[in-house]
């Protein structure tokens, strides 16, 4: 890290429920890394389908966790194989088999909820009182499409889809009419296509630093295969715009 | 029966791109190690006899059929490889369309990856003459990005693979850039697309793993 990004006067927002992954994008026996402010986290999944978030630091000597691997159902580092459960705490160290790791051998975790398609995680220490924001109400539940990474401040953001920099959720409805660059055999028939014409995705915005902002996409409702991949293409475009516009606006400060 | 030997530098990148090709592939080759370091094999007369630009890797030898003249570079190994496998080894294009697509990715591989590549040496072994020492991670990234969005899209439509329903040497030749992109600072974490078809591919039989690529995960 730069001395620059310790010191970021853009103050993170850490607080409360913050999303860390997509859901399908953590499958079983995985792990990925994540940010909340400053805060660096494993976020690791078990067979059973559970989600964990652990402090992304190995006790043993600071390597981080979430370049390691899930075994039997603990995170496993890549560096020596210590091997953490789901509290945290170190079970296997594989230069001494025959050794019980002492009870004080552990990592820092954190509560984590999976809902709406979505992992959140907090690391503010409240016990988590309430739920996390709910994207949809439960009738319409969500279709994800994909997380995307998008090099520029997440103000910048907010600004193209058209929100206020505090709001972190946005609904941007999608005309779908134009879809068909791909022929689909299950193209709605004219009937349905005005009801079909649009719609609703659910943009979720996290900062992860200053100049980075994640976005985790889903589609409110059901959604056919080519909606979801019309929505993955529209991303992918707010994206380059995103930051051709944070590139231009760089170079004008600097005129 | 064939013998075959791959002119090999264990720690490049082109390199274990020829040895993977060949262990999923099931083709047999020995390995003859080139020192790139301080005795430049690479430049030897009896090398370059072989490889005329000093390029690894390069594959030669005797196969079931007759000699195989010297074939250099990754992507001509890989797609050498594929054909030496046979066509009921699953590894040759089953199609027009599908080698389009292949050779697609191998020439993306070839172009817009030099420049993971690039990085990937300048971090590990320092700056060398051919070198701008204005190196920066953007059009690997863009490089990277290219790939996400498309996994994205065959992972929304199902599938696993970057053609068809099945590894190909696209692949093969598109997995060490992504899976070696730690070595010189960029993370996994942006491109779960990608973090997903990588463990597709740690997962077939025959993968082999090299320093920096490790086996699980
Ligand atoms: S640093 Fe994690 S086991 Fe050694």
């Amino acid at each position: 890290m730069t001395e620059q990004e310790q010191h970021a006067p853009e103050e993170v927002d850490a607080h409360g429920w913050r999303p860390v992954a997509l859901g399908l994008d953590l499958p079983p026996a995985s792990v990925t890394g994540a940010r909340i402010g400053e805060q660096r986290l494993a976020i690791w999944r078990n067979s059973h389908g559970d989600v964990r978030a652990s402090d992304d630091r190995c006790p043993h000597r600071g390597m981080r966790l979430s370049l390691g691997f899930v075994r039997d159902d603990m995170l496993a580092c890549l560096y020596h194989g210590w091997r953490f459960d789901a509290e945290g705490r170190c079970r296997t160290i594989p230069a001494h088999p025959g050794l019980k790791p002492a009870a004080t051998i552990r990592t820092t975790t954190f509560p984590t909820i999976e809902s709406d398609g979505l992992i959140w995680c907090r690391v503010d220490g409240v016990e988590p009182p309430e739920s996390p924001p709910a994207l949809t109400s439960p009738a319409h539940p969500t279709t994800p499409v994909r997380t995307i990474r998008i090099d520029a401040p997440t103000r910048s953001v907010s600004r193209a889809l058209g929100i206020s920099p505090d709001d972190r959720t946005a609904r941007v409805n999608l005309p779908i009419h134009d879809i068909a660059d791909t022929p689909d055999d299950n193209a709605p028939t004219p009937s349905d296509a005005a009801a079909m014409s649009a719609v609703t995705v659910v943009v979720v915005q996290h900062a992860v630093g200053r100049e980075e902002t994640r976005l985790y996409v889903l589609i409110e409702g059901d959604a056919p295969t080519t909606t979801i991949q019309r929505a993955s293409r529209w991303a992918s475009s707010l994206r380059d715009k995103v930051e051709r516009e944070h590139k231009d606006a760089i170079v004008v400060e600097h005129v | 029966m064939s013998d075959l030997v791959l002119y090999d530098d264990e720690l490049d990148e082109d390199c274990y791109r020829a040895r993977l090709a060949l262990a999923l592939c099931g083709v047999t080759a020995r390995l003859h190690a080139i020192d790139v370091t301080m005795a430049r094999e690479q430049d030897a007369s009896s090398f370059r006899a072989l490889s005329p630009a000093g390029r690894l890797p390069a594959l030669q030898g005797v196969t079931g059929t007759g000699d195989l003249p010297a074939i250099c570079g990754a992507a001509a190994v890989l797609r050498a490889v594929a054909v030496l496998a046979g066509p009921a080894s699953g590894w040759a294009p089953v199609d027009t369309g599908e080698a389009a697509s292949v050779a697609h990715w191998l020439s993306f591989a070839e172009y817009e990856l030099a420049a993971a590549r690039r990085l990937r040496r300048l971090a590990l072994f320092g700056p060398s003459a051919d070198d701008c020492d204005t190196q920066t991670s953007t059009p690997t990234h863009a490089a990277l990005r290219v790939m996400e969005d498309h996994m994205t899209l065959r992972r929304i439509s199902g599938r696993s693979w970057f053609v068809g329903d099945r590894p190909t040497i696209a692949d093969i030749a598109l997995f060490p850039s992504f899976a070696l992109c730690r070595d010189y600072g960029l993370s996994h974490d942006d491109y779960p697309a990608l973090r997903r078809w990588q463990t597709c591919v740690k997962g077939l039989p025959g993968f082999i793993a090299m320093p920096g690529v490790p086996e699980y995960g």
